[in-house]
């Protein structure tokens, strides 16, 4: 029995993250946590879901432009990841299969699309980012002016400069592993990452004139 | 495009992601181009814009609400999924709700992602 639920949550005792030998904290890797949500042991998958659901959603929410919708296709993918886990042949890394039944989930949802919840309206009912105690209040200002610049930047793009950008700056993806997520030749992740930065600075250029003249009329 | 040079090389040159001899012809370049100096400052400012950007928290409530779909998904699909084994656990202090199938994932037609 490699689980042993320390944190109840429910109906779920929520796994820890490892087990430890002699004292000491082993971190179980991807392949061992596999093996034993296939043996009947579903807390190991628990144990998976927790260690990537942050840079799932995260990545999602940023692809999407809504963390509702972000929320609702990870959760579906970890569903769908968890009935095919046998499948699994282990020939990419988790996170990459995981991430391609995302996205598969994402189109499928796209043709039923419903209403979208604003990152930025989403923002104001969750609350804010906890305070850096190294920030000032001016420098945190600008860094959130700048990230809903970004985003709103992001947002004008086509799905697959918006895709690829996310994919390689906010989930950290080296060319070889966007190139197995999105099914493309590394050439092709190579060359539409690039329209995609001048795509994006492009984009960013406008909005910062747009804010510039905005200023400009308000203090006239 | 910088004159007669293909600027996804200072994409991938920001990325660390070129070949040796392609490093070398990127860094040649740049030794005598102002304008692919400016542009790889550029791309390097945006990857910092990108990776600014917030992330998302949502914490253990999703995973419970993860597992019990999951476990529901399964169970319409003809297994039988065991919840997890509570052997030499510490007493639990929530609520034992039963499995809450989630409706909106209980059909869900399975598309092949690999």
């Amino acid at each position: 029995m490699l689980f042993t639920g320390d944190r109840s949550v429910g109906y779920w005792e929520l796994p820890p993250t490892g087990v430890r030998l002699n004292g000491t904290k082993v971190e179980l890797d991807d392949g061992e946590l596999i093996r034993a949500a296939c043996q009947g042991e579903t807390a190991a998958f628990g144990v998976l879901v927790s260690k990537y659901q942050a840079r799932l959603c995260t990545s999602l929410t940023h692809v999407c432009g809504s963390i509702d919708d972000a929320e609702d296709i990870a959760q579906e993918a970890f569903v769908q990841a968890y009935v095919k886990l046998k499948s699994f042949a282990g020939g990419s890394a988790f996170y990459t299969w995981l991430y391609r039944i995302a996205v598969n989930a994402a189109i499928s949802r796209r043709r039923k699309r419903r209403e979208q919840t604003s990152v930025d309206t989403r923002k104001e009912t969750v609350g804010q980012e906890p305070l850096d105690d190294g920030e000032r209040a001016d420098e945190r200002l600008l860094r959130e002016e700048r990230a809903v610049q970004v985003q709103r930047a992001l947002s004008r793009l086509s799905d697959e400069h918006r895709q690829i950008l996310v994919l390689r700056e906010v989930d950290d993806c080296d060319y070889d592993e966007i190139a197995n997520i999105l099914q493309l030749p590394v050439g092709t992740v190579r060359s539409r990452l690039h329209r995609a930065r001048l795509q994006l600075k492009e984009q960013l250029d406008a909005i910062l004139v747009d804010s510039t003249i905005g200023e400009t009329t308000t203090h006239v | 495009m910088t004159r007669n040079f293909p600027d996804e090389l200072l994409s991938a040159y920001v990325d660390d992601e070129l070949t040796p001899a392609e490093r070398e012809q990127v860094e040649q370049h740049l030794a005598t181009s102002e304008p692919a100096r400016q542009l790889v400052t550029e791309l390097q400012s945006l990857r910092s814009d990108l990776a600014a950007l917030p992330a998302i928290d949502l914490g253990e409530s999703f995973t419970v609400r993860v597992m019990q779909a999951a476990v529901a998904a399964k169970a319409t699909q003809g297994f039988t999924a065991a919840p997890p084994s509570v052997e030499n656990s510490p007493a639990r202090s929530g609520p034992t709700a039963a499995i809450a199938p989630e409706t909106g994932f209980a059909g869900i037609i399975l598309a092949e992602a690999d």
